[in-house]
């Protein structure tokens, strides 16, 4: 092989490392776009998957460069840790899909293993002792999920209301990257929504959070301004905002060599094919622009 | 599983059940002394009238059957949420379940409305089973896809086994009002898992006596069938074996 040539194999190598996948949250509505130049990447949302009369695996014959298992109820802000049965169910899915990531949120949504179920997650109060039950529970999922290597990723929630608390957002996440070692699962639109509702720059709460994540995924969605709450809604029944695009060019810099993969979600109104492809489209040029190593 | 203790963890688990609890019920008030500075019990109001409109959309997508009989299916529902929250690990049907077990004990349903209750009792169940033993589900599916063209050696293959759906369950029926006018009640009804759809039958007694059977017994050739039962002949064993695959609770392998 000639020095060129040689040349131009590692140029390609160091940008496919530099490149994450992107891909849709799957839903029934987008499947018939997975095939898309664009995507090579696909989230699973557990809940949808867990079919109990399904005989093929969700994915169906597609294979793809990554696959990601989103779950909602790991609810590891709770004082309890989860529970074994979801945890197998988990990763039953996972195995079933040849997904290498499982991601859940950072917050709760039950009080404890016999308790009550929320219905969607909640913040935790930012303080140590919610820290401590954290970082306990993500080390207890780690550990379950790291026999079968799967990497676990938490994801920042766009919440409505904060208890009170003795540290910042992005000082809490900050040390459950760090005191656990997990991915972020950064939800670019989760940020933006918080920074609207309660009044901080989202880019620092980025470039702050990003140097405890060895590992990181994004999240991309849009929701709208609810006037009479007076609050950023993260509905994912809308466009990504073109703040939120903003915030993603910046995740991804700040970021750089450890974004794995790139997600969006959509869950009401959605768009038609052409809808579909160009967003998608749109998230992977942004991410060649900024991570392409030339 | 291990359960972390100290005194600040046990002050913090103490106030994640009361807002956890109270915030399941779509109650906030208990949640005021734990809001921040600049949070308001509105913002928490939100949340909690969100979770609760979603739970009552997935609730009313569960009990689907159960709308062209109840005319205040949604009132009767929204009663519910606010009386009994959602357990914890909610899983599949597990929510419309509990509600239609509270409907039972809190409302005076006709025959014709349990017959509903049952029926969309049953659905769940099979899902239950399935979820519980989903290995014994794709492997029955797997034996049904060769059912086809097993089925015609029946009479001539002694080694070839009845296996019975591993997923399925009986609901009894006490008025014809989802059998149709010619049923003789009580039915005996089985669900069953058919691909990943749910098919019932209706059985006399004759078919329950052979499913009984063969719930027993387990996998059978047809000789051993034969052998434990000298009562039936071999046709009319090869007549249920043939009808019971084409209906998808039986397959051969």
């Amino acid at each position: 092989m000639s020095l060129a040539t040689l040349d131009a194999v590692c140029s390609m190598n160091s940008s496919r490392l530099l490149m994450p996948g992107i891909g849709y949250a799957l839903r029934e509505q987008n499947r018939y776009v997975l095939n898309d130049p664009a995507i090579n990447a696909v989230e699973i949302t557990f809940e949808r998957a867990d079919d109990p009369l399904r005989i093929d695996r969700y994915l169906g014959d597609q294979e793809f460069d990554h696959v990601g298992i989103h779950a909602l109820k790991l609810s590891v802000a709770s004082p309890d840790a989860p529970g074994h049965n979801y945890l197998e169910t988990l990763l039953a899915i996972a195995e079933e899909n040849n997904a290498e990531s499982i991601s859940d949120h950072l917050g709760f949504t039950r009080d404890a293993h016999h308790g009550v179920e929320m219905g969607h997650f909640a913040p935790p109060p930012f303080t140590p002792a919610a820290l401590d039950a954290t970082c306990h529970n993500i080390d207890f999922v780690q550990t379950f999920f790291g026999r079968r290597d799967r990497r676990f990723y938490i994801e920042n929630i766009a919440y409505l209301f904060q208890f009170e608390g003795t540290l910042t957002e992005a000082e809490f996440l900050w040390r459950v990257l760090r005191n656990t070692g997990c991915g972020w699962l950064l939800d670019v639109t989760n940020v933006y929504a918080n920074a609207t509702n309660f009044g901080f720059d989202p880019y620092d709460f980025i470039s702050e959070v990003m140097p405890a994540a060895d590992r990181v995924q994004i999240h991309l969605a849009g929701g709208f301004f609810d006037e009479q709450a007076g609050m950023y809604i993260d509905s994912h029944s809308e466009p990504i905002p073109e703040p939120a695009w903003n915030l993603y060019r910046h995740a991804l810099d700040q970021g750089r060599s450890k974004v794995d993969a790139v997600f969006l979600e959509r869950d009401q109104n959605y768009p038609d094919e052409r809808g579909w492809r160009r967003e998608i489209r749109q998230v992977r040029a942004i991410a060649e622009e900024i991570c392409s190593p030339h | 599983m291990t359960t972390l203790t100290s005194p600040s963890l046990e002050t913090y688990r103490d106030q994640i059940q009361r807002c956890a609890q109270t915030m399941a019920l779509g109650y906030v008030e208990d949640v005021r002394p734990f809001l921040a500075n600049g949070s308001k019990i509105e913002q928490v109001k939100l949340f909690t009238d969100g979770n609760l409109d979603k739970r009552i959309d997935k609730i009313l997508d569960q009990v689907e059957l159960l709308k062209p009989v109840f005319d205040q299916l949604e009132d009767l529902v929204s009663e519910y949420i606010l009386e009994v929250p959602l357990a914890a690990y909610d899983t599949g049907c597990s929510d419309g379940d509990r509600f239609l077990r509270w409907l039972g004990l809190t409302q005076v349903a006709t025959p014709e409305q349990q017959d509903y209750i049952a029926c969309q009792l049953a659905r769940h169940e099979v899902e239950n089973v399935a979820r519980q033993n989903r290995l014994g589900h794709v492997r029955f599916q797997e034996l049904r896809s060769m059912t086809e063209r097993l089925k015609e050696e029946l009479g001539t293959n002694p080694k070839l086994r009845v296996h019975l759906n591993p997923i399925r369950t009986w609901a009894t029926f006490q008025t014809t009002v989802l059998l149709g006018e010619e049923a003789t009640i009580p039915a005996h009804v089985m669900f069953f898992a058919c691909g990943n759809q749910i098919r019932t039958s209706a059985f006399e007694e004759a078919g329950r006596y052979f499913v009984e059977e063969l719930t027993t017994h387990g996998p059978l050739t047809l000789r051993d069938w034969k052998r434990l039962d000298r009562s039936v002949s071999c046709g009319e064993l090869m007549e249920f074996c043939r009808d019971a695959a084409e209906m998808g609770f039986v397959a051969f392998g």
